[in-house]
């Protein structure tokens, strides 16, 4: 075979001296034409062994899926565990998602049943008096800095109802008003029809606005 | 009146940092490398031996007792550990196999060092003037007065040894050099844990192109994403190239094919040589979603080859291709750049 001779380089080529030298030239390496390459083909890319697709694809949904389980499970260190799990799970079972473009939501749908699993294990420590977790994603810990103090007052007492909501409504009714989803999206998380979400999200409205004296939702 | 809008998290802080993106990022790569590497039956046997751990975690977190390690003691538990959740344990000479998964934080102390992980399966081998770790999965922190500016990061794959001389007597070494068992070569280790440079570095004086000479197709294909993922784009097209030529049936070609177009075109500025292994691509056949990425590509080192007839014809084959395609807009902007 005849190998071409290798053009010249625009990146210095030196051994790395720190990880953020490493990050900064695979950033350099990646800029210049990565305008948006979306899911679909970036599952695809994984697929083929492709660890730089894999880390896009990590990259991109990370904050959504972070942000998520933390305020599900009002915990920053346990969610951790879960995302882990989750992003682990996910590239491993990447080759049975029918849909590439529907990455994110299917990631969604195994970050929470993650959730689910540790929601009930935190519930049975917690019956045990053995729960250590620490509660520093309740949702008034995680008011912005502007926020005023009705509206910390408010998240606490929004924190405190949801607390004793059952975990399916709970987690249902968080990806549809904390979150922002989609009745379908949240469906699609929760694993279950749209029918059950709206009864879910429906019962546990009602329960909200009863604790939070809200006529209706905001 | 509630100050309240949905979607509610408006009114909340971002939960995440750079670090915990980075530091998360190594421990996924590294499970996912560990889980890739692991055959299915071994797979069975340690899914078996992580039920057990959990069985015996849940007994442990119940009723007091010390972590999961998997021998037998002389172990002795502390019983006033570090920070409230820990769970501290003296090693005494002999050899101990800790396998955490997701658990409290563990500290042991091994006489010549500590060692602290949340989340690992490391060895531990303590002999009356010496200390041998090997990690084989996850990150443990070591402390000790007898290796070099006192702590030392080890991640899946590597060894350190502790001797009770001197310093700098310690020495942080890939697993693979002592490991009396088939492991893969360091540098595919270090690879299938995302840890490209180190990979680069672990190739030693031969570098990329000496193991391409004998590699598999998915060495090369590892080869070429260490090369190009450490910083040395340019190593990357031996590999690949070889790929192309040298394995053209194979079902991975095309890949290798893009790969290299990419490679030509976004770090080495060599936009013929970027088109020709994008058309090589197109021919050999690519999914669906990569062909369309494929064609953009080509119709943007053409333009920027100056072949603008090339890139226009290229352009009218993609949309012929995918009429309705997403990277149609992108495509255009090169053929007119006004």
């Amino acid at each position: 075979m005849s190998h071409r001779a290798a053009p010249v380089a625009l990146i210095p080529e030196r051994p790395m001296r720190s990880a953020r030298h490493a990050r900064a030239v695979l950033s350099l390496v990646r800029a210049p034409a990565e305008p948006a390459v979306s899911d679909e083909v970036l599952v695809t890319r994984a697929l083929s062994g492709d660890s730089d697709a894999r880390r896009t694809l990590y990259e991109r949904h990370f904050d959504y899926v972070t942000g998520m389980s933390a305020r599900l499970l009002r915990s920053r260190d346990a969610s951790e565990d879960v995302v882990q799990d989750a992003f682990v799970m996910a590239f491993e079972r990447l080759a049975s998602l029918r849909e590439p473009a529907a990455f994110r939501g299917w990631l969604a749908a195994i970050a929470v049943s993650f959730v689910r699993r540790r929601l009930r294990k935190q519930r049975l420590l917690r019956a045990l008096g053995l729960d250590g977790s620490h509660d520093d994603a309740a949702l008034d810990r995680l008011a912005r800095d502007d926020a005023s103090a009705e509206a910390r007052s408010e998240l606490a007492a929004l924190d405190l109802v949801l607390q004793t909501l059952p975990a399916n409504h709970r987690i249902a009714w968080m990806l549809r008003h904390v979150e922002g989803e989609a009745l379908d999206d949240v469906a699609v998380a929760c694993d279950c029809s749209l029918a059950t979400v709206k009864r879910w999200i429906s019962a546990a409205d009602e329960r909200v606005r009863a604790h939070l004296a809200w006529e209706t939702l905001p | 009146m509630s100050e309240l809008r949905p979607p509610y998290k408006t009114h909340l802080r971002s939960t995440v940092d750079d670090d915990t993106r980075d530091r998360m990022w190594r421990r996924i790569e590294a499970r996912h490398g560990a889980t890739k590497a692991a055959p299915s039956t071994l797979r069975w046997i340690l899914g078996g031996a992580a039920a057990a751990v959990v069985v015996v975690g849940l007994w442990r977190a119940t009723f007091g007792a010390p972590s999961h390690e998997t021998a037998p003691a002389p172990v002795a538990v502390a019983s006033a550990p570090a920070a409230p959740n820990d769970v501290v344990i003296a090693q005494g000479v002999g050899t101990r196999h800790y396998d955490v998964t997701a658990g409290p934080r563990h500290v042991v102390d091994a006489g010549l060092a500590t060692l602290t992980f949340d989340d690992a399966d490391v060895s531990v081998e303590r002999a009356e003037h010496s200390l041998h770790l090997q990690v084989r999965r996850g990150d443990v922190w070591v402390q000790s007065a007898h290796i070099k500016g006192g702590t030392a990061h080890l991640s899946a794959g590597m060894l350190l040894d502790v001797d009770d001389e001197p310093m700098p007597s310690a020495s942080v070494a890939p697993s693979s050099a002592a490991a009396p068992v088939a492991h893969p070569a360091p540098w595919k280790a270090l690879a299938a844990q995302g840890k490209n440079p180190e990979a680069y570095a672990a190739l030693g004086p031969g570098g990329v192109a000496e193991a391409a000479r004998t590699a598999s197709v998915d060495e090369l294909l590892t080869l070429a994403d260490v090369a190009r993922l450490s910083g040395h784009p340019t190593e990357a097209v031996d590999p690949l190239t070889r790929v192309v030529h040298d394995h053209p049936t194979d079902g991975r070609a095309s890949l290798a094919a893009f790969t290299l177009g990419r490679v030509d075109l976004d770090a080495l500025s060599d936009f013929a040589g970027a088109a020709r292994a994008l058309e090589q691509a197109i021919a050999l056949g690519l999914p669906g979603g990569l062909e369309e990425d494929a064609y953009a590509r080509l119709v943007e080192a053409k333009s920027k080859a100056g072949d603008a007839a090339g890139a226009s014809a290229a352009y009218e084959r993609a949309r012929g291709r995918f009429p309705n395609g997403s990277r149609d807009a992108d495509m255009r902007r090169w053929i007119d750049p006004k």
